[in-house]
């Protein structure tokens, strides 16, 4: 890396604002214009960019760790057994028919609401983990719990913390998150309308969400659809158009 | 269960934002096809995990540095397929293993990748390295700015500083950082 090239504070602070898409249409032709005449300032540019894609890696690797850590828990929960031959199709008959069971309670015993929550639900998969840089270790410590499947865990860790913190939405989002996933509609509900509580909340667009699908899971349609219309969601306008129909 | 479906637009507005939910979409809909296709070319599954991640943080990169412009609503998933294809060709055809495996040629040899240059690969695994000799305090700022896209404001009030504060250590660190690298 090139460190002879000065960059000051204000220089930092103009070219980070660029990156983050943040300057105002003066200043980012000021910005085009110095790019495109000034090799120096190319240099500059080139340099934060760097460094900014650097320190990013860093936590991108981490994380692709823990996506191949969720790919592999799947395939474990999923892993063949393997069976002795003579016993292959009585275990086959056996699986075949349970499995009929299975399908029969979980599909044809559902109600249509509760077939589109499960159609649309699938877990928060939480924030990312940088343990050992971040000043809240408990938090983060279940959040790894929470990625590995083990939301009782996690909910217990967060909980505690939930004592004296009790209107951090983070928190109660998070909560409720884990409480949807371990199938409870109900409290995960008394969570997601605690975090919405939380003006500018961070987590309104997914509470907004996940408060809708367990709404449907409830079999609260109508509510559902009032919550569904204020979220912002990717899948909102199809799943809408599903309930009205 | 279905899988929430983006444009090809907010795919890359999302991935650029570092949005955990769309990264991680984006490792579990490609890493299979990765897999299996390291697999059926003489690979492991260790190997395709390593050849997938590898190209995972290539197309990562090239998108955050603009080298990436999308031909079609599924040409983000195309692309990290094309990458690690191109990634694992070249890894068969290394001097080591070059004489004990046959290779599946039906590849897209005519795709080319406008990639980082190699000068500026080299100086981000750099950056990667030092960043970790930093202090917890600067890579905690710096991944909360950098990579979460806190604002300096929120950083401040999370780390108990004024603003001002924030904005003159996120500095100070770069500037550590900048040292680090050139030793």
């Amino acid at each position: 890396m090139n460190n002879a090239i000065n960059i000051t504070e204000e220089e930092l602070e103009f070219i980070d604002r660029y990156l983050h898409q943040q300057l105002s249409e003066t200043e980012q032709k000021i910005f085009d214009e110095r790019l495109r005449t000034d090799p120096l300032w190319q240099q500059k540019v080139t340099e934060i960019r760097l460094l900014s894609t650097g320190i990013q890696e860093n936590v991108l690797l981490e994380q692709l760790d823990q996506f191949h850590s969720h790919l592999t828990t799947v395939e474990n929960k999923t892993k063949i057994i393997k069976i002795n031959p003579f016993k292959r199709l009585s275990v086959a008959a056996s699986i075949l028919f349970f499995v009929g069971i299975l399908s029969w309670m979980l599909f044809f015993r559902k109600s249509g609401d509760e077939k589109l929550y499960a159609s649309y639900y699938q877990p928060d998969p939480g924030l990312p983990t940088v343990m050992g840089v971040s000043e809240n270790y408990e938090f983060e410590k279940a959040m790894v719990d929470y990625k590995t499947g083990d939301y009782s865990k996690a909910m217990d860790a967060w909980k505690a913390l939930l004592k004296t913190h009790p209107d951090n939405d983070t928190l109660n989002y998070f909560i409720g998150s884990a409480h949807l996933a371990n199938d409870n509609s109900k409290d995960a509900l008394v969570f997601f309308d605690k975090t919405l509580l939380v003006k500018n909340s961070v987590f309104r667009q997914e509470a907004l969400w996940y408060k809708a699908l367990a709404l449907l899971k409830e079999g609260k349609k109508e509510d559902a659809i009032i919550a569904l219309k204020a979220a912002d969601h990717p899948d909102k306008e199809i799943l809408l158009r599903k309930l009205e129909e | 269960m279905s899988t929430p479906t983006f444009s090809v637009r907010q795919q890359l507005e999302a991935v650029k934002a570092n949005n955990e939910k769309v990264l991680q979409q984006l490792y579990t809909a490609n890493y299979g096809n990765v897999e299996r296709y390291v697999l059926q070319n003489s690979g492991s599954v260790d190997e395709a995990k390593d050849i997938f991640q590898e190209a995972f943080i290539a197309a990562w990169r090239n998108i955050q540095l603009d080298k990436f412009v999308p031909a079609g609503e599924n040409s983000l998933n195309g692309y990290l397929f094309q990458i690690a294809k191109h990634k694992w060709m070249d890894h068969l055809r290394s001097t080591t293993v070059k004489k004990t495996t046959t290779l599946d040629e039906n590849l897209d040899d005519a795709m080319t990748f406008e990639e980082v240059s190699d000068n500026d690969v080299q100086r981000i695994k750099s950056i990667r390295e030092q960043f970790k000799n930093l202090g917890d305090n600067c890579r905690e700022l710096l991944v909360r700015f950098y990579y979460k896209k806190q604002a300096l404001k929120d950083i401040a009030t999370a780390l108990k500083w004024t603003e001002a504060t924030a904005k003159n250590n996120k500095y100070r660190c770069m500037e550590k950082l900048r040292t680090l690298v050139v030793k």
